[in-house]
């Protein structure tokens, strides 16, 4: 998954699970900045994965939240990083991490 | 690096992250897989700290880069100094200073889609069985 270019609130988990059909079951809401790209790396595919995996059990309420991460000193528009986390069940995120390579 | 030195720079970066006014315990639950365009964690990391009433709270923390480079390095001492290569941890902090590393081998199993139900309940229902502890007789929240 690529985006650039996308500003606000966007749906950005959407993209991937509407076509896996899991799009209802699985809320999702992330930020990024106005530039920030989300390059695939065999990180995030995991993070799809894992994601992917457990909202194939209907009986689970999967959310994700993904935010982009400036360093101090960072003044571009390019996050330096990027956390991606998941909840099951309203309980506790687990956080996966991506170097904005 | 001896593994002890390695274990403490964790226990040093965690605790630089998750460290908050009137915390009694960091936790910080760390899976670790080597892969091709490097090392892949699945983290969750909370800190158990009193209320201005007396009570408790639990706020989670995202684990820094230092303390992810922290983790790295204890990965690769204990796979060069023991020979194990582990899967990840459950670290537990406490504001005496102490500290328990709990280590899990094989293939870690968050990262790899599997979500251990029985382990998952334990790290959510955390703070509720920390303070149950602390009620009980002889009340110590004991790892």
């Amino acid at each position: 998954m690529r985006l650039s270019g996308i500003g606000g609130e966007v749906k950005i988990a959407d993209i991937h699970f509407a076509s896996t059909k899991l799009a209802q079951r699985t809320q999702v809401s992330c930020s990024l900045h106005p530039n920030g790209r989300l390059t695939a790396t065999l990180a995030y595919k995991r993070f799809e994965n894992t994601v992917a995996t457990l909202a194939e059990d209907p009986a689970k309420r999967v959310e994700v939240k993904i935010e982009a991460r400036y360093n101090a000193g960072n003044v571009s528009n390019r996050p330096d990083e990027f956390v991606a986390s998941y909840r099951v069940d309203g309980g506790r995120w687990r956080e996966q991490s991506f170097i904005n390579k | 690096m001896a593994v002890t030195e390695a274990q403490d720079g964790v226990v040093r970066a965690v605790a630089a992250d998750g460290g908050i006014p009137n915390w009694q315990r960091i936790v910080a639950d760390v899976e670790i897989e080597e892969a091709a365009d490097g090392y892949h964690f699945d983290c969750v990391s909370f800190t158990i700290a009193r209320t201005p009433d007396n009570d408790f709270e639990d706020p989670q923390f995202s684990l820094s880069r230092a303390a992810r480079d922290a983790v790295i390095e204890l990965y690769k001492t204990l796979r060069a100094e023991a020979g194990n290569t582990i899967g990840g941890f459950t670290l537990e902090i406490e504001n005496s200073g102490t500290y328990r590393f709990d280590f899990s081998y094989g293939k870690p199993k968050r990262l790899n889609g599997v979500w251990d139900a029985e382990k998952e309940a334990r790290l959510d229902n955390y703070l509720v069985d920390y303070k149950a502890k602390l009620a009980a007789p002889g009340g110590q929240a004991a790892h």
